[in-house]
């Protein structure tokens, strides 16, 4: 009995000595960190890598124009945008263009393996895809802590400080645009401030697409300060600016003026089908209605 | 003695166990198998399957004492225990699960508590109240269990308690299925959800009381029947999904039902080993179900993944059969023998009926409560949790009056004034809370030199703060309701008690959701805008 006991014991320690060697050995993940580097070219390749992932698209289907939300009837407000597929060959430059206006960060190698991209808009077979910004959003439902919260205007927002990263939102988002951060992009030195009105995100939050809301804040605040009622004019999100062939349209639902409202006029809109029945505030146009 | 090395077995488990937590809480949700499109992976199937065993303990001490059936008593007490420890290890997953662990206070439904929103609306709230609640009314059950060895007069508490618990289970796993139920997810859509969760929970957490009473040493005959009750009724379900959603798992109806049916043929039955492997089979079939449910597309494992199979294994071993050691040593043979059906005349009805009263209220202020602070909220997603809280009231009042009986006045009001001390302390934590601003340095943001002169003060307040705070300083709520908790007020004894170097802290740095505005406004021009603001508050009535 004593001696099994010892010849136990010998083999317990033995094991947990080689478990502890195991844990102690040197992993390449914690391998000091990399120097942080604002070079865009970096940011252009990881774009043409993640452009080079075959995404389907889905079916797009036909849908009413976007009009005031159910939540805010009183509001005169509704951001949106509207891709002409008719123009649009798909070249990516609104990718770059988002990128450096809200501060995405790169992926480390392993994501990038997985093909898990930062990118707020998303090639899928060509078009771009970004977050709908749905007046219905499943997300903002789900969310536990209200950091996925529906704004008047229009906007589904995020509040980078609420969120808790419990990816509720993303399972439940059928477009699959929401992205996550698995990498601690500080640490691993990948993310730069190009932008500093956008905050770096830090690792374990949900982020995507805005509809570049820190420059409808700055015009927002502007016109406050100037004592005037604000639509929302001349306002341009950072895609639909560097759209060359101005195939991104950004503007007010609600104002028939604005430039989005002119240039849905006579046109087909559609959306993914995905989200067909959750009033989405970006649309995609193709041809005449 | 088999007690004794498959609790070193549990303790040896929880060594890799340990290896696996740390690789995942460094790496975070990357370290384990996600792929592109999905978001919820090995964790939240290994947290739905510990729950689901979890309430075998439940089914068999609570639900079979309220429904009088007399053999629950040979093996109530072990499944008891079964089921804290299970509870133990499932509430480890969802923690682990979450991108930033350590805010999950944030789930606590506090109602703007400390500039905080909890979304009731959320079905992950729901399950963070219910499995709290069910893990305390479980301790409590097993509290009056083992009380009722040493002074057999809590014996009467007993059944109330049991009528507690037993809509309770059935809630807490509705509100996990409707975790999957409620989403657009086309596989995780249907109605009989919840009866499904609940079927399957039963079947695994059957197959488990079956292997620990094995060890024991005792043959429940009906366990084997429940078994091959449980797996036509699961493969009924399984049918169904076939037919409704085109989902089919061969080795999950082999494992889950073929092999159960061994159970038929009385020679195979008679040999306790072949009954433990069939056990094994069914709880192997049902893990593997939830993986499939959790993840359809199938992503390759990580060493962490498997890692969880060490963890919930170890974690429950080394906590069920550490207990049955203790209680053991503690109580010898006296727990088998114990009868459940003496004083069934003590039983204090009216009472009971006044914890329910009560438990009802105090449920109702709650909501009340909560309507009050968010008035946001639809009240209808109040229900899911308020059957929780009822029973987590009244159950804890049953405790309460149980040891009112048999303990000393004075142990009793120093056990009570330590459990209101440990809450405080946690309540305490919650409200002080961690950071919810960035933490980016000061330096980053201010990338331009302010110029140290002054734009007019009333307009750098209509631009920059206004549009929360309100130009006249009485905040704009319909904005500030839409997106941040309401801040404080404005008032003079406010602001003579803060003090000028305080609150021009706040304004350059950020302060909970207020935003840090250095390299937007200039030292200079913060002092200045609080003299702007003592002004309005002075004007204000």
């Amino acid at each position: 009995m004593d001696q099994s006991r010892r010849d136990f014991l010998k083999v317990a320690s033995l094991v947990l000595g080689g478990l502890a060697l195991w844990g102690c050995r040197r992993d390449k993940n914690f391998s000091p960190a990399p120097k942080a580097s604002s070079d865009i070219s970096l940011w252009k390749f990881e774009i043409k890598q993640a452009m080079r992932r075959n995404i389907p698209l889905g079916d797009l289907v036909p849908i009413k124009i976007p009009g005031p939300l159910p939540k805010f009837p009183k509001e005169i407000n509704r951001f949106g945008m509207a891709i002409d597929l008719d123009i649009c060959n798909g070249c990516g430059e609104c990718i770059l263009a988002c990128v450096l206006e809200n501060n995405i960060s790169r992926v480390n190698d392993r994501e990038a393996q997985k093909g898990r991209f930062m990118h707020w808009i998303e090639m899928r077979e060509g078009v771009p895809v970004m977050c709908s910004h749905c007046g219905d959003a499943p997300c903002e439902k789900v969310c536990p802590t209200g950091a996925a919260v529906a704004s008047p205007d229009g906007m589904s927002a995020m509040i980078y400080p609420r969120c808790i990263g419990s990816r509720y939102c993303g399972a439940n988002c059928p477009s699959k645009t929401r992205k996550f951060n698995y990498t601690d992009a500080r640490a691993e030195g990948l993310s730069a401030k190009f932008n500093p009105e956008v905050p770096l995100r830090n690792r374990g939050v949900m982020e995507k697409c805005s509809l570049c809301v820190q420059r409808l804040q700055n015009d927002r605040l502007l016109a406050k300060t100037l004592g005037k009622e604000w639509r929302g004019m001349g306002v341009q999100s950072a895609c639909a600016m560097a759209c060359p062939k101005k195939a991104i349209v950004f503007g007010n639902w609600l104002d028939s003026e604005s430039p989005l409202s002119q240039a849905v006029r006579g046109r087909g809109i559609y959306t993914l089908k995905s989200i067909q029945g959750l009033d989405p505030s970006v649309v995609y146009l193709v041809g005449r209605a | 003695m088999i007690l004794r090395v498959l609790f070193i077995v549990g303790l040896l488990l929880c060594v890799p166990s340990v290896f696996v937590l740390d690789h995942a809480l460094t790496l975070g949700p990357a370290s384990w198998a996600l792929d592109q499109k999905t978001f919820w992976g090995t964790p939240i199937a290994n947290f739905v399957f510990w729950i689901g065993l979890a309430h075998a303990g439940t089914f068999f001490s609570a639900m079979l004492l309220v429904l009088n059936v007399k053999w629950q008593k040979r093996i109530s007490f072990p499944a008891e225990i079964s089921t804290i420890a299970a509870l133990f290890v499932a509430a480890i997953f969802p923690l682990i699960h979450l991108g930033i662990p350590q805010r999950f206070y944030f789930m606590f439904p506090m109602g703007l508590f400390r500039h905080l929103y909890v979304n009731m609306e959320s079905p992950l709230v729901w399950d963070f109240v219910a499995i709290l609640v069910y893990l305390c009314l479980s301790i409590f059950f097993l509290l009056i269990h083992g009380g009722s060895l040493r002074f057999p007069s809590l014996v009467a508490f007993r059944r109330p308690l049991a009528w507690v618990l037993f809509p309770l289970v059935l809630w807490v796993h509705t509100i996990v299925s409707l975790d999957f139920a409620i989403t657009l997810v086309p596989t995780w859509q249907g109605a009989y959800f919840p009866i499904y969760f609940i079927m399957g929970a039963l079947f695994s957490g059957i197959a488990l009381v079956l292997i620990l009473s094995e060890l024991e040493g005792r043959r429940l005959r009906r366990l084997e029947d429940l078994l091959i009750a449980f797996s036509w009724g699961l493969l009924a379900f399984w049918i169904w999904e076939f037919m409704t959603k085109g989902i089919w798992c061969s080795e999950i109806l082999f494992f889950g039902f073929l092999i159960p049916q061994l159970l038929w043929v009385r020679p195979l039955r008679a040999i306790p080993t072949i009954r433990v492997v069939i056990a094994m089979s069914v709880i192997f079939a049902l893990w593997w179900e939830r993986i499939k449910l959790v993840m359809p597309s199938a992503p390759e494992w990580t060493l962490v993944d498997y890692g969880w199979i060490a963890l919930g294994l170890g974690g429950f071993m080394a906590i069920y059969f550490g207990l049955r050691l203790v209680t053991k040593r503690v109580f010898s043979d006296r727990i088998d023998t114990v009868s459940t059906g003496v004083s069934e005349e003590s039983f204090p009805k009216k009472r009971i009926a006044l914890y329910w009263g009560i438990g009802f209220s105090a449920a109702l202020l709650f909501v009340a409560w909560f309507m009050v602070r968010v008035p946001t909220v639809p009240g209808v997603r109040m229900v899911p949790v308020f059957f929780p809280l009822m029973a987590l009231v009244t159950g804890f009042l049953i405790v309460v009056d149980a040891f009112s009986r048999v303990l000393n006045r004075r142990v009793l009001f120093g056990l009570l004034g330590g459990i209101g001390v440990i809450l405080g302390m946690f309540a305490g934590l919650i409200y002080q809370g961690g950071k919810t601003i960035f933490d980016e340095s000061p330096a980053i943001i201010a990338t331009e030199k302010m110029p140290e002169s002054s734009r007019p003060v009333d307009v750098i307040w209509k631009s920059r703060c206004a549009s929360c705070h309100g130009e006249e300083g009485h905040l704009n709520r319909k904005f500030v309701h839409e997106f941040y908790p309401l801040p404080r007020e404005i008032s003079v004894s406010r602001f003579d008690s803060l003090g000028v170097d305080s609150l021009s802290k706040v304004i350059l740095d950020g302060r909970a959701f207020m935003g840090a505005y250095r390299g937007r406004i200039s030292e200079l021009e913060a002092r200045s805008l609080i003299e702007y603001m003592r002004s309005l508050a002075k004007e204000a009535p």
